[in-house]
């Protein structure tokens, strides 16, 4: 099978992460952070290590800073809902996927659009200060589209948000692992991760990073710390960890950032970028395609979206997989995106290389497009 | 030389809190706490030797949370 669909989740793990995370279901088994037995604690320093290779990794100051959470849906939820109440401003871009849109819809919060443009990040940051207010509470933006790749001006917008006091969130879900980010540079308050994406670990667990505090919590339940009061403990990590965490994922997390640091975001970024230019002027060269993007590695994520003539895109995404082609089609959670680029009614067939996919996959893909 | 229990409440203060003890210099390890001794339930505590002063200064300084600390 030729996996391109990487962007939902990065389809093969390296051995390391494998390892990692089939170790720990032979040798971890046990809850960290409640008992006081040897293995409980040293699997909790294990932990430990793995929140600061990851706080290292992002640039955040503390390790106890981050934490743990089912998704980074849950993270984003975390972030809005322990933050915002109804009707506070926030200003996001038009290419938000639903797990920030329907969060702030559910708290009804005053939500502008601030546009992207696919072509000139100028232009997206005048947009965004445009947007801004005197009682704008916070940004959030994606730093990668799900849907057309395009990479926001993160660090442009984050210095918007320190000149004015504005609390600055990140949904890291498509960049996180495939390009540096580095809160303390880009000025992010909150960095919410899909480590299952661009850091090869396992799903069912996501990762929040801050760098200001939360003031309410989401869930709550058994920290492991101060028990005797029924009152949550607004300590980071353990407020947001309510509940058993996800021990095998966790380790799996620690090896997928020693796989990426093995090889270096920039030849990850540099290789999945020339897969992806081959991938696009290929496309280009039928006519019979429609793109969205001009794709240049600088100013997109591995993520290119098409359509076939006027066939659904899950019809073409059902003829790719009779081809055993796996891609992702329909409107990807991210309506406001496919809105944007018009491709509301249709959705549109989304293709995402990775480290793991070769030049051949491409020929091969395209050989197959070039024939429905 | 006299030994205390910094109480931190989470597992990963105390570990902070280890840590940057032992690299101050001070003897320390972790425990877990007895919930009726200390009144506060399930958690964990950083047992350490020497100058407490200094010792709690060096914790709170880098922003570890101390429920309480005992000396026993």
């Amino acid at each position: 099978m030729i996996y391109f669909d990487n962007a939902a989740t990065t389809g093969k793990k390296p051995d390391m992460v494998v390892k990692a995370v089939a170790g720990a279901l032979r040798k971890n088994c046990v809850n960290p952070g409640r008992s006081g037995y040897k293995l409980s604690l040293e699997t909790a320093e294990k932990i430990y290590e793995i929140r600061q290779k990851i706080a290292d990794f992002f640039g955040c100051e503390q390790a106890e800073n981050v934490a743990f959470t089912l998704n980074c849906t849950h993270a984003l939820n975390c972030v809005i809902k322990g933050n915002l109440k109804s009707s506070d401003h926030v200003v996001v871009s038009t290419l938000e996927h639903n797990a920030v849109m329907r969060p702030l819809a559910k708290i009804k919060a005053d939500f502008d659009f601030a546009e992207v443009s696919l072509f000139d990040d100028e232009i997206t940051v005048k947009n965004f200060a445009k947007k801004l207010r005197k009682n704008t509470k916070m940004v959030i933006c994606t730093a990668a589209s799900n849907v057309v790749g395009k990479k926001l001006p993160i660090e442009r917008i984050g210095e918007l948000c320190k000149e004015r006091n504005i609390c600055f969130v990140v949904d890291g879900a498509q960049l996180a692992g495939i390009e540096k980010i580095d809160m303390q540079k880009m000025n992010i308050d909150f960095l919410c991760v899909a480590p299952h994406k661009g850091l090869y670990a396992p799903m069912g667990i996501g990762v929040l990073l801050s760098r200001k505090p939360l003031y309410d919590t989401l869930i709550e339940g058994g920290t492991g710390s101060s028990s005797i009061s029924f009152q949550q403990p607004l300590t980071m990590p353990e407020m947001i960890e309510s509940g058993t965490v996800n021990v095998p994922a966790i380790f799996g997390i620690g090896a997928g950032i020693d796989f990426i640091n093995s090889i270096g975001t920039q030849r990850i970024a540099k290789y999945e970028g020339k897969l992806c230019t081959k991938l696009f002027r290929g496309l280009q060269k039928n006519s019979d395609i429609r793109l969205y993007t001009k794709y240049s590695p600088e100013l997109y994520a591995p993520v290119i979206p098409f359509n076939l003539r006027d066939i659904s895109s899950e019809e073409i995404a059902r003829k790719l997989n009779e081809n055993n082609v796996a891609v992702r089609a329909g409107l990807h959670c991210a309506p406001t995106a496919h809105k944007y680029i018009g491709t509301l009614g249709i959705g549109a067939v989304r293709v995402s290389p990775s480290i793991f996919n070769n030049e051949s996959e491409v020929e091969r893909f395209l050989s197959i497009i070039n024939k429905l | 030389m006299r030994s205390y229990s910094v109480v931190t409440g989470t597992i990963t203060y105390a570990i902070k809190g280890r840590d940057l003890l032992r690299r101050s210099g001070f003897k320390a390890r972790i425990e877990k706490i007895t919930g009726s001794s200390q009144n506060i339930g399930c958690g964990y505590t950083i047992i350490v030797s020497g100058d407490i002063e200094s010792a709690e200064r060096t914790l709170r300084n880098a922003g570890v949370k101390i429920l309480q600390i005992n000396e026993i």
